[in-house]
């Protein structure tokens, strides 16, 4: 049986066939979920690759290397989002400097307080390494673990949970706080859970979207460039 | 649309060499965002063919990063030894932040408008 499928499997192209035919899969079925927020076209492709891979027993590695067109494509769409980052800079000029300062203290805030509950509870360096970019939009959450050597996967995942939890509860948790300013409720949905929080800020309304996507844009591009620096100083001083 | 990808590519070229000439730490992506985003900033406007590009290849980002999240399969024992910690270092941080940011921002935006 495996044999006759050796052909298949061995197809230069067998990567990009198999990870555009899951995505598209899971596109049909977030559509007919209604968008629901766990079933992000990513995750559905992500498990039905992960299934696909390890039924037909085609090493990662060569999983990887057929589907790596794709996977090319990541840097220059990643270059694109400074498109949408300065449609929304422009939108919300006067507001900068508050919103640059919040995103600063509270972006720090979060990652230190998860790698310091990881740490606590005696997670691997590597698991360490791989959460800081949590509430970063996932093309530079990967791209970043990278560089400072974490999981690139699992930083994935890690982005995936934190942006479909925080789309479900953020919004009712601020309703029950009392906030009531849609600018104040977008922009923390977006510096907390990146895409999936501004999808769900977009349903309340145009601004609280707009905050949102800037949240997110300036938290993803911030940290990018200072965690990275941050590490190497870290390293340097141990 | 062609000319739209060439100015991401030679952004991230651009990026990339300036990368291995000062030997920065940030990922060549990131710094092509950032100088694209300068470059549109003195320009003043978004050029038609970077609008065309960027509509095709944004809502396909998720599809490209499949190959490389796909590698959590060579992680399992990592997951099952941290999932606990994971668990909850994820829940706390995330509510935890969304308690904050709000008042965060309130607090920054009141102050500065006090000072100007």
């Amino acid at each position: 049986m495996m044999e006759l499928l050796t052909p298949v499997t061995g197809f230069p192209l067998f990567g990009v066939l198999i990870t555009i035919a899951a995505f598209y899969a899971g596109q049909k079925l977030y559509l007919k979920s209604n968008r629901h927020p766990v079933l992000q076209p990513v995750v559905i492709g992500m498990v039905v690759v992960v299934g696909t891979v390890i039924v037909l027993q085609v090493p990662y590695e060569t999983y990887y290397q057929s589907s790596y067109l794709l996977h090319a494509m990541l840097g220059p769409a990643t270059v694109a989002l400074a498109i949408p980052l300065f449609q929304n800079a422009r939108r919300i000029r006067s507001l900068l400097l508050p919103i640059l300062l919040t995103v600063l203290v509270g972006g720090t805030f979060t990652v230190l307080l998860a790698v310091g509950i990881l740490w606590l509870l005696g997670a691997d360096t590597a698991t360490l390494l791989s959460m800081p970019t949590k509430s970063i939009t996932t093309p530079i959450a990967m791209i970043v673990t990278e560089q400072i050597g974490g999981i690139p996967a699992l930083s994935a995942m890690f982005v995936l949970l934190t942006g479909a939890i925080g789309a479900m509860i953020g919004i009712p948790m601020m309703n029950r706080m009392g906030i009531q300013d849609d600018g104040v409720k977008g922009f923390t949905m977006g510096l907390t859970a990146h895409a999936l929080g501004t999808a769900r800020a977009l349903e309340e309304s145009k601004e609280c979207g707009a905050f949102s996507a800037l949240a997110m844009s300036l938290t993803g591009v911030l940290t990018a460039v200072l965690l990275p620096l941050i590490m190497q100083w870290i390293h340097q001083g141990l | 649309m062609l000319v739209g990808l060439l100015y991401l590519i030679l952004f991230q070229l651009f990026g990339h060499m300036m990368v291995v000439a000062f030997g920065l730490p940030i990922p060549s992506p990131v710094l092509g965002l950032v100088f694209l985003f300068i470059f549109l900033l003195i320009k003043g406007h978004i050029p038609e063919s970077l609008l065309t590009v960027s509509s095709v290849l944004l809502p396909l980002l998720p599809l490209f990063l499949i190959p490389a999240s796909a590698g959590i399969i060579e992680h399992g024992p990592l997951l099952e030894k941290d999932g606990l910690a994971i668990a909850v270092a994820l829940l706390v941080s995330l509510t935890a932040s969304i308690l904050i940011t709000p008042y965060l921002f309130i607090f920054f935006t009141r102050l500065l408008r006090k000072q100007s």
